[in-house]
């Protein structure tokens, strides 16, 4: 974010190496990724040895979870930066890491109801981990619908990096949950530094990791293309201004 | 094909995708597995949870295609005005 051009929005086709020819590569091996991802769970996971093969839901729930918090990251850092810099690029990758994030946190809220009503008999139930997790859904549509209700840009600019830096604070509290309040719903912390050893074997362990890689390659390349948007739409605004 | 016409075919992809997503779940609970032992299988469940969140993955990167199709063609009028006021 140094240079004043950047390399998304004004690529031209020149090298091997430039933004548009990465890009198309990161999309590839997404898309590679994808599917040999979902090989890898139906044919090389095992399944659970009390909920059976309801378990293989995990390899996608948990993943969306990890790179929802990772997309909330972005956008805390890309906030601090923005109220620092006053660079509207920074602002531009802080509200396209929002509604990304908004994406999965959504995804994760659906696939979490879909694990539970099997596994515990209900759609939706007010565990700790479950309502810190529909608070931090709710505190970013807050961050969406200020930056789409306020009509002063720089204005919305503003408030919208304050609730990403303030209402971050929700996501490490949906991670210690299921240790602060232990519940029968979220047991275990099966990743991160507070899970039990051997919580997952080995197998499952690479499963995880693979989805993980898979997601967090497409957050990388869904980005960089709504970044990319955002600021060929201030880029159109300006000139429409002129 | 202009746009208009590609946009319909692929959204209508997008809601047969999302039926096929819900189909298993609806299937899962006809047959009444909820809260049930490890012996049966759960593999709609599963299904549904993949679909959806492919759908979804779709779903907002045709909405990125659109746009940026959209930004395009903004940016093309743009510079058609800026020549004919300068010319």
């Amino acid at each position: 974010m140094a240079s004043k051009s950047t390399p998304v929005a004004t690529a031209k086709s020149g090298g091997i190496l430039d933004a548009s020819n990465l890009k198309t590569v990161l999309l590839l091996v997404s898309g590679v990724l994808m599917i040999s991802d979902l090989g890898n769970i139906f044919l090389g996971m095992p399944s659970e040895s009390v909920t059976g093969n309801l378990f293989l839901i995990f390899y996608f729930h948990v993943p969306l979870a990890m790179t929802s918090f990772v997309a909330f990251s972005v956008t805390f850092v890309a906030s601090g930066m923005y109220l620092w810099k006053r660079d509207r690029r920074w602002d531009a990758l802080g509200q396209a890491s929002a509604e990304v994030g908004v994406l999965l946190i959504s995804l994760v809220l659906i696939t979490g109801s879909i694990w539970a009503k099997p596994a515990n008999g209900v759609w939706w139930t007010w565990d700790p981990r479950l309502t810190t997790s529909l608070i931090l859904w709710l505190i970013y549509v807050g961050y969406l619908m200020v930056r789409a209700y306020t009509p002063n840009p720089s204005q919305s600019a503003r408030f919208a990096s304050v609730i990403g830096i303030v209402g971050f604070v929700d996501v490490p509290i949906v991670y210690f949950s299921a240790v602060w309040w232990r519940n029968a719903i979220h047991p275990n912390l099966y990743i991160g530094p507070l899970a039990e050893p051997g919580a997952l074997d080995a197998r499952m362990l690479s499963g995880f990791m693979f989805s993980m890689l898979t997601f967090v390659m497409l957050l990388a390349y869904v980005l960089w293309e709504r970044t990319a948007m955002r600021i060929q739409e201030d880029q159109i605004k300006a000139l429409r201004n002129e | 094909m202009n746009n208009r016409a590609l946009f319909k075919k692929i959204a209508v992809g997008v809601l047969l995708a999302a039926v096929l997503a819900l189909l298993p779940l609806g299937m899962a609970l006809a047959q009444g597995d909820a809260g049930s032992g490890s012996q049966k299988t759960f593999l709609p469940y599963v299904f549904a949870v993949y679909t959806i969140t492919w759908v979804a993955f779709f779903a907002f990167a045709f909405y990125m295609s659109r746009r940026q199709r959209e930004l395009r063609r903004e940016i093309d009028e743009l510079r058609q005005q800026r020549a004919q006021k300068q010319s």
